[in-house]
């Protein structure tokens, strides 16, 4: 084609520096560790709002665009990108994901955060009752917090080669929940986090025409700079003595994998794929001392660490082609192996710093090896409809798990077709079977399983879905979506363990343009899961049900509004959710029954904009958020409910939070 | 798409002949544009990009205008206008983009499951704007939960990862472009390895491993919501024993008498093996442990 006389010459190219400042201030009022939760809003009062944008577009394809938010919050974020179009790019980025994971626990414990834990005068006691607990338990926000730093390049950025570099710096910083544990008493813990994981990713990529391949290494190096928690016994045990308790928490590991992709289109419709990875996982964290207990006599352990090596294959290869001109075919073959090359290591059995001497366990480095073949094809027509099909096989290899081979396959159809112009349709239709090679215990574990149990990873299942989707349009302003999803799965031959679960969902969209000022969507979902398990407290034959029935009812509604050639625009979105489970156990006996764990999740966004002029606007929002909950795992549990469990106290999530927000935009 | 059999040819003037009607002046937003200059396709120097040098501009994507742009013909047929009316099937509007966009991110983009859904760049993509929604992560989940209910449903729940609130987005997980994961088209090849990119502290190998902590976190966890802490599924003491049934603590069944009486119960403040974390209130090292006393996972 000659382009020699297209000057392009009415093109509005974009060139320039350009941005936007944001500064205000958001009024707070109540305060809950969910609405906290990644947001950084975790106190009443003022919070300063400050972000930007900057942007530059220059000759010869520079260009440069820096966005900042939320700068005054602990969930600030900044990225920046720069370089020249097509020729290389350099990527900058700082965040901070602040975690609440509760502000309602307490503890008798001092030294929370670090990698002691302490009591203050007047434990241990036999019972949480006799623990001097008014006067000690102080109250402890449980979280922390984020911070990512990434650096990036692509160079070129277009081109049949490009080479790319992405590091990723990230700090945990707070701490979290634990629990440690003294033969029958127990105490809930905070455990502190400290911890660094480095992630590098190199790729050197070459995109042909017909050939595209890439080959990339990536590297994952996680740090803890805590390798124990040490905390005080709290509970007095009769003859039984233990001062102290140790929890290793998560040893420092390190991941590097060897990356291959490759695409091939010899011609025609046909297309390959396929891509590899080689990965090695090492973990070689000291082992802590087996009890911190000096009355117990401990055999030495056979190894000062683990020297633990898990090796990695993910292959993965595709073809797709299209022999006729409706219809495709494709096909795959992956293999997913983690190869656990951990030497098994028989350790002496010492039980929660109480007893020892009186075995031996030998550790259990599991592995599998997933194999998956699919096959498919899609045909269009006649007339708008389309069909599609396909089989699946998947066979897992396990070692040293209770099945050895799980072999599933499935069947899936999919039609979908255009009634007239306004109405579309698809239903997708799946239905599988998983068989067990043999199943049987595994061997080492004191005391042995349930030979009835199956576990419902490895169990015979049969497994049956449906999927129905229906758009409809009436005209160009309305436009209304409806799908239902239903999923049974039956466990054929678990008589004790998972034996069923069921699932539906339904819901439904609307969008409305009312007018070309005024846009209004709404949607409602339903959701309703349940499963039956049997148990058996003989050990043998089952002689117990549980089952859990969860509904969640979802609603939500957004409209926006125009006005004044684009200087006012308003704003809503509501969503309200209802979540109810409800529990019941059955043994035969009479017994109370358990009270059904709700939530209510409320939230309401008002937002308005006035726009001054080109330079200036003011925003202003107001954010409403209630969270309810009932939990009777966690209602009215305090640190001493139960006698010989310390526990946090926690209650569960509660609360209302108003956010009001002011903020001025100044353009440039 | 195969421009020789639509029996048309370039414009004379390229994009000046397109901007004529399709102006920042045109009549509705869908029309104009103008805003494809506020993106990468329209950036001059990049020799690689529609509207570099020599680039085919409009066309680059569009198609030859030639018969579009002539007086009295029928618009819709003569152009690749990629909107769902569009003439042409899927497969052929999502040539135009993977002639150039077929690198290192999209070169399985032939085997995934949106591919084979049928499903069009532009569903997601919108190229006329100067921002993307897909491309931006706080509004980039609101164009996925158009097709992805489930998960829509799954993030309003009170545990979930903080999609809602707009600090991750769908492709921090999912390469949706690719299919090098077998599994939901994830961005590494296993659903764990996956989640271990950013809770690498769950990674061990440990020296007592959890057996389904280390093959599949959803065997536990849901990854888009839940209504329980922590994601999980179901909540202990049932959801371990969904798999541990030994003789003694594991196997006894805990209805509502393990409550303390102010919840309707009848035991003396209520059992260990059910409030508060459960069976995690002992065996707490879930994911595996490294402690050498650590078989049950209690240290």
């Amino acid at each position: 084609v000659d382009t020699a006389a297209w000057k392009c010459e009415t093109c509005p190219f974009e060139a320039g520096s350009s941005g936007s400042i944001d500064a205000g201030l958001a009024l707070q009022s109540g305060k809950s560790a969910k609405f906290a939760d990644y947001s950084g809003y975790d106190r009443s009062g003022a919070h300063v709002l400050l972000g930007g944008t900057l942007r530059h577009r220059g000759a010869d394809g520079l260009f440069a665009d820096l966005a900042a938010a939320d700068l005054g919050l602990d969930s600030r974020s900044l990225a920046a990108e720069l370089g020249r179009e097509g020729r290389y790019a350099l990527r900058f980025g700082y965040s901070q994901l602040p975690r609440h994971l509760t502000d309602s626990a307490t503890t008798p414990f001092l030294g929370h955060g670090g990698a002691v834990l302490t009591l203050p005068a007047g434990f241990p006691a036999p019972t949480t009752a006799a623990m001097p607990l008014a006067a000690t338990l102080q109250p402890v926000d449980i979280g922390y917090d984020r911070k990512i730093l990434d650096l990036g390049a692509t160079l070129p950025t277009a081109g049949p080669w490009s080479w790319r570099a992405d590091l990723r710096h990230e700090r945990r910083e707070g701490t979290q929940r634990g629990a440690g544990s003294f033969f029958s008493t127990t105490s809930q813990l905070v455990l502190p986090v400290d911890q660094v994981t480095d992630r590098l990713e190199l790729a050197a990529a070459y995109s042909g025409h017909a050939l595209q391949a890439t080959l990339g290494y990536h590297a994952s190096i996680f740090r803890s700079h805590t390798p124990a928690l040490t905390w005080s016994n709290p509970f007095s045990m009769g003859t039984l003595s233990a001062p102290a308790g140790q929890l290793a928490l998560a040893p420092d590991n390190q991941l590097h994998q060897l990356i291959a992709a490759a695409a091939w289109s010899p011609g025609g419709s046909l297309r390959f794929s396929g891509d590899l990875a080689f990965g090695r996982l090492t973990q070689d964290e000291p082992f802590v001392a087996a009890t911190l207990n000096p009355a117990l006599t401990v055999p030495a352990l056979p190894a000062a660490s683990l020297h633990g090596r898990v090796d990695t294959l993910d292959a993965n290869l595709r073809v797709s082609a299209q022999p006729l001109a409706a219809l495709r075919v494709h096909a795959s073959v992956t293999r997913n192996q983690r190869d656990n090359r951990t030497p098994a290591l028989t350790m002496p059995l010492v039980a929660t710093d109480l007893f020892s001497g009186v075995g031996t366990r030998t550790t259990l480095p599991h592995g599998f090896t997933r194999d998956r073949f699919r096959l498919g094809a899609d045909h269009r027509g006649p007339g708008s409809l389309k069909l599609a099909g396909g089989l699946e096989h998947e066979r897992i290899e396990r070692t040293l798990q209770a099945a050895r081979i799980t072999r599933e396959d499935t069947l899936w159809l999919r039609g979908s077709v255009q009634v007239r112009d306004n109405v579309g349709m698809t239903l997708k239709l799946a239905h599988a079977q998983r068989k067990a090679s043999d199943y049987r215990p595994v061997e080492g574990i004191e005391p042995p399983e349930n030979p009835l149990l199956r576990k419902f990873n490895q169990a015979d299942r049969r497994r049956s879905s449906a999927a129905l989707r229906s758009d409809l349009s009436f005209g160009e302003n309305l436009a209304l979506g409806v799908a239902v999803d239903v999923a049974v799965d039956d466990y054929t031959r678990s008589a004790v363990g998972l034996t069923d679960a069921r699932s539906a969902d339904v819901s439904a969209d609307l969008a409305y343009a009312v007018s070309e000022a005024t846009r209004l969507s709404l949607f409602a979902q339903a959701d309703a899961v349940q499963s039956v398990q049997a148990g058996s407290q003989s050990a043998g034959n089952p002689d117990w049900t549980g089952r859990v029935k969860d509904r969640v009812a979802l609603i939500g509604a957004g409209v926006t509004y125009s006005a004044l050639k684009g200087r006012l625009e308003l704003g809503a979105n509501l969503a309200v959710s209802r979540a109810r489970s409800e529990t019941i156990v059955r043994t035969g006996a009479s017994a109370p029954p358990f009270p059904a764990a709700t939530t209510e999740l409320d939230s309401l966004k008002l937002f308005a904009q006035w726009r001054f002029n080109d330079q200036l606007s003011l925003h202003g929002s107001y954010r409403y958020e209630r969270t309810a909950a009932r939990d009777w795992q966690l209602d009215g549990v305090q640190p001493a409910t139960v006698p010989n469990l310390l526990a946090f106290g926690e209650q569960p999530p509660r609360g209302t939070v108003h956010l009001l927000g002011l903020v001025l935009r100044y353009r440039f | 798409a195969d421009w020789t059999r639509h029996d048309t040819e370039y414009s004379p003037k390229g994009a000046d002949t397109c901007l004529k009607c399709h102006d920042a002046d045109s009549d509705t937003d869908t029309f104009t544009a103008a805003a494809i200059f506020k993106g990468k396709h329209a950036q001059r120097g990049n020799a690689h990009a529609p509207f570099g040098p020599g680039g085919l501009q409009c066309e680059a994507c569009h198609g030859p205008g030639g018969r579009h742009s002539a007086g009295g013909s029928k618009k819709k047929l003569t152009t690749n206008s990629f909107k769902p009316d569009s003439f042409l099937p899927v497969a052929e509007r999502n040539a135009a983009c993977l002639a150039c966009h077929q690198g290192e991110q999209r070169s399985a983009w032939h085997a995934g499951a949106h591919a084979r859904s049928d499903v069009a760049c532009t569903d997601c993509h919108k190229l006329h704007t100067g921002n993307d929604a897909v491309r931006t992560k706080a509004s980039q989940p609101e164009v996925c939960f158009t097709c992805h209910k489930q998960q829509r449903a799954d993030f309003h729940k009170t545990s979930a990862h903080p999609v809602k609130a707009g600090r991750m987005a769908c492709s921090d997980c999912h390469d949706t472009h690719n299919a090098g994961s077998a599994t939901a088209m994830l961005k590494r090849p296993t659903v764990t390895q996956t989640c271990q990119s950013c809770h690498a502290d769950k990674r061990g190998p440990f020296l007592w491993e959890h057996a389904p902590a280390a093959e599949d976190c959803t065997q536990c966890h849901n990854a888009h919501g839940s209504v329980r802490n922590a994601l999980l599924t179901k909540s202990p003491p049932l959801l371990c024993q969904q798999c541990h049934s030994v003789a003694g603590h594991p196997a006894v069944a805990r209805t509502g008498a393990a409550l303390p009486a102010a919840s309707g119960g009848t035991a003396a403040g209520g059992s260990v093996f059910l409030l508060a974390g459960s069976c995690t209130n002992c065996h707490s090292q879930v994911h595996g442990s490294n402690h050498p006393a650590g078989t049950k996972l209690l240290r």
